[in-house]
């Protein structure tokens, strides 16, 4: 599996801290290590200029003087040797073997050495500390000229390694263990902070497909409230869009299958008419039925032809005066069979022009015109105004009827939308048409109310070319 | 059998309504939902066809009211919605059955016969009265294994009358049943089918109560 940091938060903040107890103990551990060894090297410097002139006053001078035919050899107790622990049965220590001298005359004659010291000088004739390797082990020598004598005090790396060790492993050992500690009590603390994240996560997985509603905000951490109210805002946009996709599928349903169950029962009426007057009412009623799939056919294709774009034809400049006063003189016919009339004004606006699909615009308008009439009252008129208007061309059309309730008036723009108590004979897909057009053209469509209530009014607005 | 037909279409509604009325219902066609509900909690129905997206209020909130208010009517749901979404709200609801549209006019029939039949406690479409034999579902009437041709009135009085055996039938009662609610009746009509009914079959076969109304012979037994 490939780690990556972002797969879960707990692993970042585990990892991150790791991390960084990794480096922080391998500094400390470091420094600790040259700490503890530029102190041995002070302390034990020290000791050996001390052991080194300790000798001088009590060796040289002597030494100097006399003539020896053999070096004096200082030897150490056997037991040092060979017991396992020297240190506890008082007779020295153990490391008294890494610890040696010479005493040597001008002449380059060894006068005295301890037994673990060589024969070859331990280190150059210049006196100072310096570092030298003899019979492959590092020594540390202090060299000192008294007199006719050089006095040679060394002490083998190995002690100040191993102090310095010591100490830096008993410094480290419980940082180490307390970071070890530190490492696990993190996870805890984190798994248990996270615990919030946890519980919301298992209650959205509970959830079904259908359980769309909003997550409380009250119970969840503050830090979480922003993730929550982008899920909740994502849920209600869902929620919506089910709804309208649910109405969508009824609506379409119902104006589908009404007429077909209608065509339907009036055939089998007419297999069944027992006299002529039946049989006629029957085949009346089917003709009826026909014509009226038929328009919903109709509607449907241009519907679907206006969304998917492939009749779109070059856009052109259109005046709305022009393509007004032609669907008014089409239409004043159909409105005065049920005693309606137009009343128009702006209609002489100049430049009033939009570039647009002319045959959309058209159905547009005729579309417009025809609810305008088919849902206004018999023997009312309908109002029509063309202005220009800061945010564009405004053209309104406001019949006379029952004034569509304000939380249906968005609804009214989307396909198979029938209205409560609407009687006429519409299939619900006109204005969805024209909102289709309108939002092609760039044009706002909207309904309002006539403030008395006595009817609505549809606003189109073109926004300025 | 009285039937409350609610379809708001105009289409469907005309197409149902004339195939009841060749079908011998007698019924009511309301176009609302709301008109629909007052009808149905008044006007003593034995069957309502409703449709479920209607104008005024929803199919389902017609049925969940009526249902509420204690109503047994039976309910055949009408309807384009065919997720079994809506079928299972509606039958949780209350309905006794549910079709889609568009469906068969035969289905339609035998349907509202089943749910006749349920309603009146009878396993077949053949109820036997006595001598007399009534077949629901093809309206034809025997006496003594030999058929008697009925009028369409004449049937729907009979059927009427066999549904509630020991029951007295007001005049009123009689003429919704057979009449719905046409404005023009004679006033006699009823009498007038009674007289051919007593013809055709046999004159016992209904009794008359005094300022009452009429009743199936008493002393026949239902055969069921």
């Amino acid at each position: 599996m490939k780690f990556s940091f972002t797969s879960s938060i707990r692993s970042r903040l585990i990892a991150s801290l790791l991390i960084a107890l990794v480096v922080i103990l391998g500094y400390t551990t470091y420094s600790s290590y040259s700490v503890s060894r530029h102190e041995a090297d002070e302390v034990f410097g020290a000791r050996l200029a001390t052991s080194a002139r300790i000798l001088e006053a009590l060796v040289a001078n002597q030494g100097a003087g006399a003539t020896v035919s053999a070096p004096i050899i200082i030897k150490l107790p056997q037991a040092l040797e060979s017991l396992p622990s020297p240190e506890q049965s008082g007779l020295g220590h153990s490391y008294e073997a890494k610890i040696a001298f010479q005493v040597w005359h001008d002449d380059g004659t060894l006068l005295a050495r301890s037994y673990s010291a060589p024969d070859k000088p331990l280190g150059e004739w210049r006196q100072g500390f310096s570092q030298q390797e003899v019979a492959e082990k590092q020594w540390q020598v202090f060299t000192l000229h008294s007199g006719e004598t050089w006095i040679q005090v060394a002490e083998q790396d190995e002690i100040r390694d191993e102090l310095t060790h010591d100490l830096a492993v008993a410094v480290m050992t419980p940082l180490i263990v307390g970071s070890l500690a530190l490492l696990l009590v993190a996870n805890l603390v984190v798994r248990f902070g996270l615990n919030p994240l946890t519980e919301l996560a298992e209650g959205i997985g509970k959830r079904s497909p259908q359980s769309l509603s909003e997550i409380r905000i009250d119970d969840v951490p503050r830090e979480m409230t922003p993730v929550i109210k982008a899920l909740n805002a994502l849920l209600s946009g869902i929620k919506e869009a089910l709804a309208r996709e649910r109405r969508f599928t009824d609506a379409a349903a119902h104006e589908l299958r009404t007429p077909l169950a209608a065509l339907k029962i009036h055939a089998d009426n007419l297999v069944r008419a027992e006299t002529d007057e039946q049989r006629q009412r029957s085949t009346k009623n089917l003709i009826k039925g026909l014509d009226r799939s038929l328009r919903l056919a109709n509607q449907m294709l241009v519907l679907s032809r206006t969304q998917s774009g492939v009749d779109r034809q070059a856009l052109v400049q259109i005046c709305l005066p022009e393509i007004l006063q032609e669907i008014i003189a089409q239409q004043e016919a159909v409105f005065a069979t049920r005693g309606q009339v137009i009343e128009a004004s702006g209609l002489d606006l100049s430049e009033a022009c939009v570039q647009g699909d002319e045959l959309k615009l058209h159905q547009l308008f005729r579309n417009l015109f025809d609810n305008a009439s088919r849902y206004g009252n018999p023997d009312s008129t309908i109002h029509i105004t063309l202005t220009r208007q800061a945010e564009g061309l405004l053209f309104t059309i406001a019949n006379e009827g029952p004034a569509i309730p304000e939380a249906m008036r968005d609804k009214v723009f989307e396909p198979y939308a029938r209205l409560a108590g609407q009687a006429s004979e519409g299939n619900g897909l006109g204005l969805a048409i024209v909102k289709e057009v309108a939002d092609q053209h760039g044009a706002k469509i909207w309904l309002d109310a006539l403030p008395d209530g006595s009817g609505n009014t549809v606003n189109l607005l073109f926004p300025p070319i | 059998m009285r039937i409350l037909l609610v379809e708001d279409d105009e289409l469907l509604g005309s197409g149902v309504s004339d195939a009841l009325e060749n079908a011998r219902y007698a019924h009511e066609w309301v176009r609302d939902g709301k008109l629909a509900l007052a009808a149905a909690q008044q006007g003593n129905f034995d069957l309502i066809i409703l449709d479920l997206g209607l104008p005024g209020m929803d199919g389902l909130e017609v049925l969940r009211h009526l249902r509420e208010g204690g109503s047994q009517t039976a309910v055949l749901i009408l309807s384009a919605r065919d997720g079994s979404r809506d079928r299972v709200s509606g039958l949780n609801l209350g309905a006794d059955d549910y079709l889609i549209k568009p469906f068969e006019l035969d289905e339609l029939l035998a349907r509202l016969n089943a749910l006749e039949r349920r309603r009146m406690g009878v396993a077949s479409n053949q109820i036997k009265f006595g001598r007399l034999v009534l077949d629901l579902a093809s309206h034809s009437v025997w006496l003594d294994g030999e058929s008697v041709s009925l009028l369409r009135r004449e049937f729907m009085l009979l059927r009427k009358l066999l549904e509630v055996p020991n029951q007295i039938l007001s005049r009123g009662q009689l003429e919704a049943a057979v009449y719905g609610f046409e404005g023009d009746i004679e006033s006699n009509s009823i009498d007038v089918h009674v007289f051919h009914l007593r013809k055709k079959l046999y004159p016992e076969i209904i009794k008359t109560i005094r300022g009452v109304g009429y009743q199936l012979d008493p002393a026949l037994k239902a055969d069921k």
